[in-house]
């Protein structure tokens, strides 16, 4: 039996595997007769249990209305990709995003065990598997068919890779880059020696990095450049101790990495807060726990490539609120041309970092393909929105701009919202990179999202296509950060594409602003400008 | 005090003259026990002395628009955080003693000491740091109740004494003052706040009491009312002016306006 994709969007419509992204891409608006009928098909899958509500959560932008996350279901196994999302109001749909699969025929009894499969992807990747970390079952939708995989993640020196295991034959499908993080892209050099407030733990005359004034919990551990041990707790085969926590013994900190870390973790925190009413990555002040100088500078010149580009010229998301952010380069040392501070040192880095959990707890935005690229590009536009929130606007360190990482990878940054194509990103969908690599060019096609982004604030014109947008303009560009927001936290199903994050920032725009609103007029205009139709 | 004393002698040497006086012969009933004759006192060839000194027992109000201004600085979120505490000293209570040495006919000069105890209000404004973000003070504004201010005036004086009438004298007088204040200042803040600490409410202060002197003038009338030679009943008024410079353990130093418009009344007595 071929695999049938059902989105749904208002109008149900047959499409491909998920991994064919140019399937049913665009979605149109619902209309009040095809809203219904998907409405109804979702409804009877609720009660078959085939959908399950991963969350609801009240409309923190619109009060009276609520979103639902369902995640599809096939005996108890989740479908991956199958998801939806459903705004309502008073019982009635306003909007529903998201795809769903139909007939599901595969057998459920795994051949091999959880056991086997930790031990399959041990023997490949050479780390045994901690106890929170042990492969799950899932059915994807595979080349045309359905098939049941374990997947399961694992950190190693040369980075994080989340394995997947046929549960029938135990081979290994696929390695993907398990780690949601800057790449390591760019150039520029630069130390910032700003002051900043620390809310710290003072415990008999030690000041730890443990804020104690924000809701949640927000510490900062330094690993002190033990990198197996980073490792190893990565892995979720260590518990990070109190020895492990950065300390400071009168208050005064003069470590840069732990306190941009630590503070820059807080202000994104309060930003969302602020913003959005939003508390933390989950909304529930899930803890907030930074690592810093997971490795050695000084050892760079002797390290891996992997390792080089995992722990020294990047940061990343692993997942459970805990932010990693590399070393960099011993000062002198360039990688293309560009020098790298602590990665911790941007407050645009840190917005991204953590934004990649927000989407976790949210659309959960598949790390792979056009999902993947999207999942990037909602990081990179709120780490520039948060640096746009706390700096005031302009070139240079400590200046807001739609520079990514430009306070840390000197010169220039490691991607342009304004100009993707000058970090040889694409700007147009059409330019978009169609390799494998870097989970299909996650932070590459980012660039689309991104630029779209920039137009719809400040208006211009897009180099490839030539189409002008008239931009919401700087003064409102608050009102495409909460579409933004709300499109990617509460309408996007984790499966979507451009085409869907054209649908749902449209949607987003009329939710908040009205039918043509000039929030809707630059939005749509960013997405043509684009390319994305 | 050297005049004070004088006048205790000249009084136990003038007691036995009135003694004498009023012991006149008279003729008993019974015959008297015989009585040793005692010595008469020698006699004194100084005419009846006026009295010297005059005693003076106020209670009454001190008015003004006296203000006790506090500025200073308290370090709170590694920032300063500015405050501004001003209390109303416009009114209150006033116990004085004083004492004149009568110069001449009717000029003299004396001294007093007056006291006003207040315990007030005082209108706090301040800026409270914010604990995340530098230049993002918190504005705070309320009332600290309880703050205590003692305000000692000592008043020099000369004067001269106007009779109106044989029982009724009106004193003019003027001099320097000088005045001794101690007073609550503000040493620390209690506020109330919440994350994201945005805003903060004021709930209270922390106080530390602070001591300072200064000088001024005085000047006023005192009409008194003599009901007996000695004993007058009396009512003064009194305008006298000055400052005093607070100056806190934080930093904070407060420049506290002394004096105002003294309406009292009590006791004179001459002696």
């Amino acid at each position: 039996m071929g695999v049938m994709l059902v989105t749904l969007a208002g109008a149900l419509v047959i499409g491909r595997a998920p991994h064919a992204q140019s399937g049913p891409a665009r979605l149109a608006f619902p209309t009040g007769q095809s809203l219904r009928a998907a409405d109804l098909t979702v409804d009877g899958m609720i009660r078959h249990r085939d959908l399950q509500r991963r969350r609801t959560d009240v409309d923190p932008m619109l009060p009276r209305r609520t979103h639902e996350r369902l995640t599809q279901y096939h005996r108890g196994i989740p479908v991956y990709g199958g998801d939806v999302t459903r705004q309502s109001e008073s019982g009635s749909t306003i909007s529903m995003f998201g795809a769903v699969y139909e007939h599901i025929d595969i057998d459920t009894t795994a051949a091999i065990s959880v056991d086997q499969a930790a031990t399959i992807i041990a023997q490949d990747s050479g780390v045994e598997l901690g106890p929170l970390n042990l492969p799950a079952l899932t059915i994807v939708a595979v080349d045309g068919r359905y098939r049941l995989l374990y997947r399961a993640k694992v950190f190693t020196l040369a980075g994080g890779t989340e394995y997947v295991v046929d549960a029938t034959t135990g081979a290994i499908v696929d390695r993907l880059d398990a780690v949601q993080r800057q790449a390591a892209v760019g150039r520029g050099t630069g130390v910032l020696n700003d002051t900043k407030k620390m809310s710290t733990t003072e415990t008999g005359g030690v000041f730890t990095a443990s804020d104690p004034l924000r809701p949640p919990s927000l510490q900062t551990f330094d690993m002190k450049g033990n990198l197996q041990r980073t490792i190893d707790f990565l892995n979720n085969r260590i518990q990070l101790s109190a020895a492990d926590r950065a300390v400071d013994t009168d208050g005064v900190w003069t470590d840069q990495a732990t306190v941009d870390a630590h503070v820059y973790a807080g202000y994104t925190y309060d930003y969302y807060y602020k913003r959005f009413g939003r508390r933390g990555l989950d909304n529930n002040n899930l803890r907030l726990l930074s690592v810093v100088h997971p490795a050695v500078r000084a050892d760079y010149a002797s390290q891996s490539a992997d390792t080089r580009s995992s722990y020294y010229r990047n940061a990343g998301y692993y997942g459970s609120g805990v932010m990693l952010y590399g070393e960099g380069l011993p000062p002198g040392q360039t990688f293309n041309g560009q020098s790298w501070n602590y990665l911790a040192g941007a407050l645009d880095v840190v917005g991204h970092e953590l934004t990649h959990g927000v989407t976790d707890y949210t659309s959960h935005l598949i790390y792979s393909g056009e999902s993947g690229a999207l999942n990037e590009s909602f990081s990179d536009m709120m780490g520039t929105a948060i640096e746009f929130f706390y700096q005031p606007v302009g070139d240079g360190p400590l200046r807001a701009d739609y520079l990514v990482g430009e306070d840390v990878v000197t010169p220039g940054g490691i991607r342009s919202m304004a100009n993707p194509l000058a970090t040889g990103d694409p700007d147009h969908y059409s330019l978009r990179s169609t390799s494998a690599a870097d989970n299909g060019g996650v932070h590459t096609n980012s660039g689309i999202g991104n630029q779209w982004y920039y137009l719809a604030i400040e208006g211009g014109i897009n180099r490839t296509s030539g189409l002008s947008v008239t931009g919401v303009g700087r003064a409102n560009r608050e009102q495409i950060e909460r579409v933004a927001y709300r499109a990617f936290t509460l309408l996007m199903p984790s499966n979507a594409t451009y085409a869907v994050a054209r649908a749902v920032t449209i949607q987003a725009a009329r939710d908040l602003y009205g039918i043509n609103s000039n929030a809707e007029r630059a939005v749509t205009q960013a997405w043509t400008a684009v390319g994305v139709n | 005090m050297r005049g004070l004393l004088a006048f205790v002698l000249i009084a136990s040497a003038a007691i036995p003259v009135a003694a004498q006086a009023q012991s006149r012969p008279r003729r008993p009933l019974l015959p008297q026990p015989q009585q040793p004759l005692r010595p008469l006192p020698p006699l004194s060839l100084r005419a009846p002395v006026e009295p010297k000194f005059r005693l003076s027992l106020n209670g009454g109000a001190q008015i003004s628009s006296n203000t006790s201004t506090e500025d200073g600085s308290l370090t709170i979120n590694q920032e300063d955080a500015p405050i501004h505490n001003v209390i109303d000293l416009s009114r209150g209570g006033v116990g004085e003693v004083g004492l004149t040495y009568r110069l001449g006919k009717r000029a003299w000069a004396g001294a007093s000491a007056a006291l006003v105890p207040r315990k007030l209000a005082g209108e706090l404004t301040a800026t409270i740091p914010h604990p995340f973000y530098f230049g993002q003070g918190r504005a705070v504004a309320g009332t600290i109740t309880g703050l205590t201010n003692l305000e000692a005036g000592f008043h020099g004086n000369v004067g001269i004494t106007v009779p109106f009438s044989q029982r009724t004298e009106l004193a003019l007088f003027g001099g320097p003052s000088v005045f001794l204040v101690t007073q609550d200042l503000i040493s620390d803040l209690n506020y109330d706040s919440t994350y994201p600490f945005d805003t903060a409410t004021l709930a209270g202060a922390a106080t530390a009491k602070a001591t300072g002197i200064g000088l001024g003038f005085n000047a006023g009338v005192d009409l008194s009312r003599w009901m007996t030679p000695k004993l007058a009943l009396g009512v003064l008024a009194r305008f006298s002016r000055g400052a005093v410079t607070l100056a806190g353990n934080t930093g904070a130093s407060a420049r506290v306006e002394t004096g105002g418009i003294t309406v009292a009344g009590g006791l004179r007595v001459r002696f």
